[in-house]
């Protein structure tokens, strides 16, 4: 049987009803659970609702029992079914109706996994579907109530109208930067720059910061454009021109009489042309002179300029000199001179000779400190390695946890499956296992009919026997008994004896019959008592008590109010 | 040049000057004007000493949140962009906690931009029969006169209702009326496991 409790507990547990791992054979069920265990197995036969635990109020409970058990009755049960059977658990019952239960449940729907669909078509032209099976399955709304023209649903969006999407069409925008330093600049982005978002119109904002179309590459030669523009724009009206001309000459044809008068206006026009062709390159050839007239004159210029300046420089010198002389004509002015010179000669060697003592300490503190700074940067060189050393790591391990992440949803989705057939594997094992024990209890049967059949024929042979010893003795002793008289009554005495024996014979069989039915008769009293009518009933009237009283209570109230 | 690589080193060289209570104001400004056209917050309160500073920060957590969006990012590589940026954990925490909320809004505000037909929201119409007029003596059948009415974007005043008008004889009517249940029809199809 506890192979049977156990297929039943594990199908339980597969209908996810709460069912504490401790549990392990259905004597320990209460009944809490029992409701809870049918009620689901209804759930999922019925595909209705039931409620999975007993109400505190008796005649509610009572209900929900007898509703249960009507169910259970409808699907097909044979057997004794009633709201006792769930309120008063008998572990026979329940296992019966359990495993009645768990018969009739659905098979499980082959999961089939729908192969993904890789493209990018594909793709596409279903999300397109699941849009539009959304927009059709809901209600519709005007666009002039939604914000944007977009409805929100549960997985993305439906777009009603785009009446409202600006083109996109860019502004330039200014935004601070502090890579330039600037300090007018800064001062302009301090204090006349406004944000970003009181640029431009709020509609405009998101593709003037991502799209610069409107900003020109630093390598960009305006004028190089416009040239070619100019070129362009030339040439179109060239060639309109020429178009226009032989329309003109198809009109002159009609009006003979004014051929020669253009003729000659033409020869003039050519004439005017040659010589202006003439002017022109006179033109050309005097204004090449005067180009090198001019540069000719800037250079005298810079030459007289030049010397200009010597001349400055040579008028000063003479003025020093000469004021030296003077002041050198005096002696007096020479010895304070040298005097002077000699002072400051003094002060220089004491100067040096103190240079030194200062500048050794200086030195050496400079050098400290220059190690010191040396040894700093260093150790700030490889703190700065072990940073780029550790984000690379951390790089590493985020991409190692991607990898481990997808491998532990595939190896959970494996396991899953893994898990289901190891299930299938189980109950074919136990499949097996209890044929195995059924075939065993099959030759255990069968050896114990072997033994019957052999006393049977043992006690056949036994009568036989009797039978004909009986008959044997019966002949001697008949043969004897016309001689003598004592034969005569040992032959009456057999006769006797004879139905003596065949009495006991017989008192034996009903001996054997009555003790045979004298255990069907305990056997019978055993079910009995094991179906416990007197507890039964002792619970049936508590309940029917109680019932009774919430009943009064209930009419109490409703007197009341 | 990628947006993001252009504001990656102006966010990590300023985002230090700029006080927590500030960048969470900040980031609630830019999202709700990202959706909704609208600060939360005055901007101007928020410059302090530096609105310079403020003001690139600002305009760069404005463009990264749209290029977000634009190319659709998934959460934990708008984190590691964030996180090369320099910014501190709490605040990656803050930003992402307010896109995860904010990004369908987002993503809508950028469906919003380009360029799209009118979108026809009503119709009036009229039949008029000319009887008899100055070019002809008889007309061959009543005239439609329909007017669609459509939302279409105008630069002054955002949305606004558009009038467009066409006059069409009947079979040039019927003809319309094939063309737009060949439509639902095409609809349908596509969704056949609806019906």
């Amino acid at each position: 049987m506890e192979e049977v409790d156990k297929i039943i507990l594990d199908s339980l547990r597969n209908l996810e009803c709460n069912i504490d791992d401790e549990i392990e054979n259905l004597k320990q069920f209460d009944a809490d659970m029992v409701t809870s265990a049918v009620s689901s197995c209804l759930e999922a036969i019925l595909h209705t609702s039931f409620p999975k635990k007993l109400p505190p109020s008796m005649s509610a409970k009572l209900n929900l029992a007898t509703t249960l058990a009507e169910q259970i009755k409808d699907l097909g049960f044979r057997g004794d079914m009633g709201y006792q059977t769930i309120l008063y658990c008998n572990v026979e019952e329940v296992r019966r109706t359990l495993m009645f239960l768990i018969e009739r449940l659905p098979r499980e729907p082959i999961k089939t996994n729908t192969v993904e669909q890789l493209g990018y078509v594909p793709r596409i032209v279903k999300s397109l579907e699941e849009n539009i099976k959304d927009s059709l399955s809901k209600t519709w709304v005007p666009s002039c109530v939604l914000k944007q023209g977009v409805r929100k649903t549960s997985n993305g969006y439906i777009v009603n109208s785009l009446g409202g999407s600006c083109s996109l069409r860019t502004r330039q925008i200014e935004i601070p930067n502090s890579q330039v330093q600037n300090e007018d600049l800064k001062d302009y982005w301090i204090y006349v720059v406004p944000d970003v978002t009181k640029q431009c119109p709020a509609s405009k904002l998101i593709p003037s910061l991502l799209y610069n179309d409107n900003r020109f590459p630093q390598n960009f030669n305006l004028k190089h454009v416009i040239k070619k523009a100019d070129v362009l724009s030339l040439q179109t009206i060239e060639s309109d021109i020429n178009i226009t001309r032989p329309i003109e000459v198809n009109k002159d044809n009609n009006h003979n009489a004014n051929v020669d008068e253009i003729e000659t206006e033409e020869n003039k026009i050519t004439k005017l042309t040659a010589e202006l062709e003439e002017k022109k390159q006179k033109y050309i050839v005097m204004q090449e002179k005067i180009k090198t007239q001019e540069d000719l004159l800037k250079e005298l210029v810079r030459t007289k300029n030049l010397e200009q300046d010597n001349l400055q420089e040579i008028l000063a010198n003479v003025k020093l000199k000469t004021k030296i002389q003077t002041v050198l004509e005096k002696e007096e002015n020479l010895a304070k001179l040298n005097n002077m010179i000699a002072k400051a000669t003094d002060r220089l060697e004491e100067l040096a000779r103190q240079w030194p003592e200062i500048q050794q300490p200086l030195l050496q503190q400079y050098m400290s400190l220059k190690s010191t700074l040396t040894s700093e940067e260093t150790k700030h060189q490889e703190q700065k390695m072990k940073v780029e050393n550790l984000k690379r790591i951390e790089a590493n391990l985020q991409d190692d946890l991607k990898i481990k992440k997808e491998l532990n949803q595939n190896l959970r989705q494996q396991c899953q499956q893994l898990n289901k057939t190891n299930t299938r594997a189980m109950y074919t094992r136990r499949i097996l296992e209890i044929i195995g024990n059924i075939n065993k209890q099959n030759n255990d049967i069968e050896k114990v009919l072997k033994d019957t059949r052999e006393i049977q024929k043992e006690i056949k042979n036994l009568t036989g026997q009797v039978d004909r010893s009986f008959t044997l003795a019966d002949e001697l002793i008949f043969y004897d008994a016309k001689s003598e008289e004592t034969a005569r009554r040992s032959y009456k005495l057999l006769a006797f004896l004879r139905d003596e024996f065949n009495l006991i014979l017989k008192t034996l069989e009903d001996l054997g019959v009555l003790e045979r039915e004298c255990r069907n008769l305990e056997e019978q009293i055993e079910m009995e008592k094991a179906k416990d009518i007197n507890i039964k009933l002792d619970r049936i009237t508590s309940d029917l008590k109680q019932i009774q009283k919430e009943t009064d209570m209930l009419r109490k109230q409703s007197m009341k109010s | 040049m990628n947006i993001l690589d252009e504001y990656k080193s102006r966010i990590s060289r300023n985002i230090p000057l700029i006080a927590d209570d500030t960048f969470k104001k900040l980031l609630e400004n830019c999202f709700s004007y990202l959706t909704d056209k609208k600060e939360v917050h005055n901007t101007t309160d928020l410059y302090n000493s530096k609105p310079d500073v403020t003001k690139e920060v600002y305009a760069a957590f404005l463009a990264v949140t749209a290029e977000f969006v634009r190319s659709n990012l998934s959460n934990d590589e708008v984190a590691k962009y964030l996180q090369d940026c320099g910014l501190a954990r709490n605040r990656i925490d803050l930003y992402l906690q307010q896109f995860v909320k904010e990004r369908l809004s987002v993503e809508i505000a950028l469906l919003n931009i380009g360029n799209t037909l009118p979108h026809i929201t009503d119709v009036k119409w009229k039949i008029d029969y000319i009887v008899k007029s100055s070019e002809m003596d008889s007309a061959d059948g009543p005239l439609f006169r329909i007017c669609f009415v459509a939302e279409e974007f105008s630069e002054t005043d955002g949305k606004a209702l558009r009038n467009i008008h066409f006059t069409c004889n009947s079979v040039e009517l019927l003809d319309l009326i094939y063309k737009l249940k060949d439509a639902v029809r095409h609809c349908s199809n596509l969704t056949h496991r609806l019906f």
